[in-house]
């Protein structure tokens, strides 16, 4: 240990004049460093800003709307129907998860209830269709591995993404609320209010086939994979899960059909299809009419965006 | 012709070497060969014009080389005026073959005529021959063993036959040429496989329906076994077997599974015992009403298969899924009674687990009734819960509709409104 080192470990007192181990011009380059690096870091700072601003002022100018609060995902769409402010109600991630879904889903029914076909033992034994038969049996459970898949990939993405936790919080069921909207939109139909109520970012009706969507893939796929390792099962469990998983299947496309294929496909607004499974816009009046609650949040926070000083 | 006339001639020359040698047989047939030998030869027969010529060469290797033509054709024997009378009466072999031509005239193609059928009985000659009866051994013989079916496919098939209302009788040939026996008589000339004589008999052939016929229901089970030993003996252990030695007619023998003629073998594809064929073979009895009602079978059995996944696959022609056999065995089909059965609740495991099937099945997995349809009582767990959501179905899809139909009207109603309406702000 030198005396340097010593003399080091004292306290440094105010007004102290101490001998210092750095010489003055050292300290003078260091400090002259400092301040340089300080001041890039400082500009590419404000640099930064400055082309976040004028990224969200673009998107604003060009008519697509950053959903809230998530502001960077407006990327620019591929098609728009319809000329005017569209809003962009569904992400690449979540169209693409979707799609999947779909396709799954639709591969599933099929090659499911063609077990339900009836007919004669005589007509048929004499047809060689086993390859049909396996080859029923192949896509049925790749399209449940594609679909399990995507839930679980669902599952991360709620949790996970900023995106998907928001939308996740919008779609909790808030009892309360959503009943009263029931209950106003019931009232609308049938003429005993004059205008329909307003809902937030999903009506009562979203949300209850959001959550039928996700409970009937649950039961499908313990079903069906309990079905499909059947030796390590006992008969009454294999017969459960056989009854279940051919009525939750009649139950889910039954209900595909008669509500989502209505709300996408049959309603007038948006027959022959609505557009937001493609390319995930929603005009502003739809959003407006369907989904008050949100177009306003969106008005506002586009004004305060406007009403921001630009440099 | 020669300048003398033959009747002088032959009768001439024949006493004087007569007289002067021992007679031996083969000169007698010198005589009559002198003529017959002649190729151009003919006469009548049953209405025919036909040839009359004997070929020496044939005749002298058949079984009755060493026999004068006249030990057949008796009524020749003291002929000395040639030509001969040409009405001769039929060669009668019962004068030696006493056994045979008894068992023969009781059998059906003898005297033995079923009420109402008119053909002509048949002879010795139809089946043997006549100048040309080698020995069974010999390949050339009509009743050598891989002869015998174009033997008899001279009346029993469909060229021959024409006439028969029964298609067992008229098709018999036809259906045996393609079965696994007679390719092997007929193509692959084996003659350890069953021909005709085999399970008919050959001298005292009986209609089916005549119990001392060896096909007779009763008997085909024996008739098989003398040759299809193993398999017998597992279905005497089996409950066809032995219900069928209590007296039960219904219960399965041979040929209700297999077929009679056309029988081939399990991995030809028009056996009906082949993979994807054994499960209607079976509902033949097993899906009857009757049978099953009168022996107390299950009546579920086969409905409760055709609707499981097993049913539906066999359904569609699957060669490896579970059909009856692969469960229950085939000859040696026992009930769940018996320890040995493989459908016995200690021996499941292995049945169930066979090597392409449910290999690693647990305990739990063979517990509970195979062919119960899946709501059955015993379930009622499982019946509650089909219940709930045929509910749960019917009211969610009948709010669902009710909810849209209310939807698509307001929506009418409010471009209707709108349209009469002076345009607002959006």
């Amino acid at each position: 240990m030198t005396d340097r080192d010593d003399e080091l470990k004292k306290p440094a007192r105010k007004g102290s004049k101490r001998k210092s181990p750095i010489s003055e011009e050292l300290r003078e380059m260091i400090r002259l460093e400092l301040r340089e690096e300080v001041r890039k870091e400082l500009i590419s700072e404000i640099e930064s800003g400055l082309r976040h601003q004028r990224q969200l002022e673009e998107q604003i100018a060009s008519g697509v709307y950053p959903p809230a609060p998530h502001l960077a995902s407006g990327r620019l769409l591929s098609r728009v129907l319809v000329p005017g402010k569209v809003y962009e109600r569904f992400s690449r991630n979540q169209r693409i998860q979707h799609l999947l879904l779909l396709i799954s889903f639709t591969i599933l029914a099929v090659t499911g209830f063609a077990l339900m076909i009836p007919g004669d033992l005589e007509e048929t034994t004499s047809r060689n269709l086993q390859w049909l038969f396996d080859l029923r049996g192949l896509l049925h459970r790749l399209a449940a591995i594609v679909l399990i898949s995507t839930s679980l990939y669902h599952v991360f993405y709620l949790f996970f993404s900023t995106r998907g936790f928001h939308e996740l919080l919008c779609m909790m069921p808030r009892l309360r609320e959503d009943f009263k909207l029931f209950i106003g939109t019931m009232k609308y139909y049938i003429g005993r209010a004059d205008t329909p109520p307003r809902c937030g970012r999903f009506t009562y009706g979203e949300k209850f086939e959001y959550w039928a969507l996700v409970w009937g893939t649950i039961i499908m796929t313990v079903t069906g994979l309990a079905l499909w390792s059947a030796s390590h099962w006992s008969k009454f469990i294999l017969d459960l899960c056989q009854i279940i998983h051919r009525y939750e299947a009649i139950l889910a496309v039954l209900a595909v059909f008669f509500w989502h294929v209505y709300a996408v496909h049959l309603r007038p607004d948006v027959f022959p299809m609505s557009r937001v499974w493609w390319d995930g816009t929603m005009s502003d009046e739809e959003l407006k009419e369907e989904h008050y609650l949100e177009w306003k949040a969106h008005r506002q926070r586009e004004q305060a965006v406007e009403g921001r000083p630009t440099e | 012709m020669t300048a003398l006339p033959r009747t002088l001639t032959v009768p001439l020359i024949t006493s004087l070497l007569l007289s002067l040698c021992i007679p031996a047989a083969g000169q007698d047939n010198e005589l009559c060969l002198e003529c017959h030998g002649e190729e151009d030869i003919t006469g009548i027969l049953d209405g025919k014009e036909r040839s009359m010529f004997i070929d020496q060469k044939t005749f002298s290797e058949s079984v009755h080389a060493d026999m004068p033509c006249t030990g057949c054709h008796i009524d020749l024997e003291d002929v000395d005026d040639y030509p001969h009378n040409e009405q001769l009466q039929k060669a009668f072999c019962g004068n030696c073959h006493d056994q045979e031509t008894e068992q023969f005239a009781a059998s059906i193609h003898g005297d033995y005529l079923p009420a109402g059928v008119s053909r002509h009985k048949i002879r010795c000659s139809d089946c043997h021959g006549t100048h040309d009866i080698y020995s069974s051994q010999d390949r050339r013989a009509k009743s050598f063993h891989c002869n015998i079916p174009k033997t008899c496919s001279q009346c029993h098939s469909s060229i021959g036959g024409t006439e028969w209302q029964d298609a067992r009788l008229r098709k018999a040939y036809d259906y045996y040429a393609k079965s696994i026996h007679g390719k092997a008589v007929l193509q692959w000339e084996l003659t350890l496989a069953a021909t005709c004589v085999d399970c008919h008999g050959f001298h005292d052939i009986r209609p089916y329906a005549d119990p001392k016929s060896h096909v007779n229901r009763r008997s085909i089970v024996e008739t098989c076994g003398r040759c299809h030993v193993g398999a017998v003996q597992r279905y005497n252990q089996g409950i066809h077997g032995k219900a069928f030695a209590e007296g039960i007619q219904e219960s399965a023998v041979c040929t209700d599974c297999h077929t009679e003629h056309g029988v081939r073998s399990p991995l030809d594809r028009g056996s009906h015992v082949y993979v994807t064929s054994i499960v209607s073979t079976c509902s033949r009895c097993h899906a009857d009403k009757e049978i099953v009602a009168k022996y107390g079978i299950s009546v579920e059995t086969v409905s409760t298969y055709q609707h499981s996944y097993h049913g539906i696959g066999q359904k569609y022609g699957s060669m490896v899924i579970a059909n009856c056999v692969s469960c229950h065995k085939y000859h040696d089909i026992k009930p769940a009674g018996d320890p040995s059965s493989s459908i016995n609740p200690d021996n499941l495991r292995e049945t169930c687990g066979q090597p392409r099937c449910h290999v690693g099945a647990t305990k739990e997995f063979v517990r509970g009734k195979t062919h119960s349809p899946v709501t059955s009582g015993q379930r009622r767990v499982v019946n509650v819960v089909r219940v709930a959501y045929i509910f749960l179905i019917a009211l969610s899809l009948s709010g669902m509709f009710l909810h849209n139909v209310l939807d698509l009207r307001s929506r009418f109603r409010r471009s209707g409104k709108a349209e009469s309406e002076p345009e607002g702000e959006s």
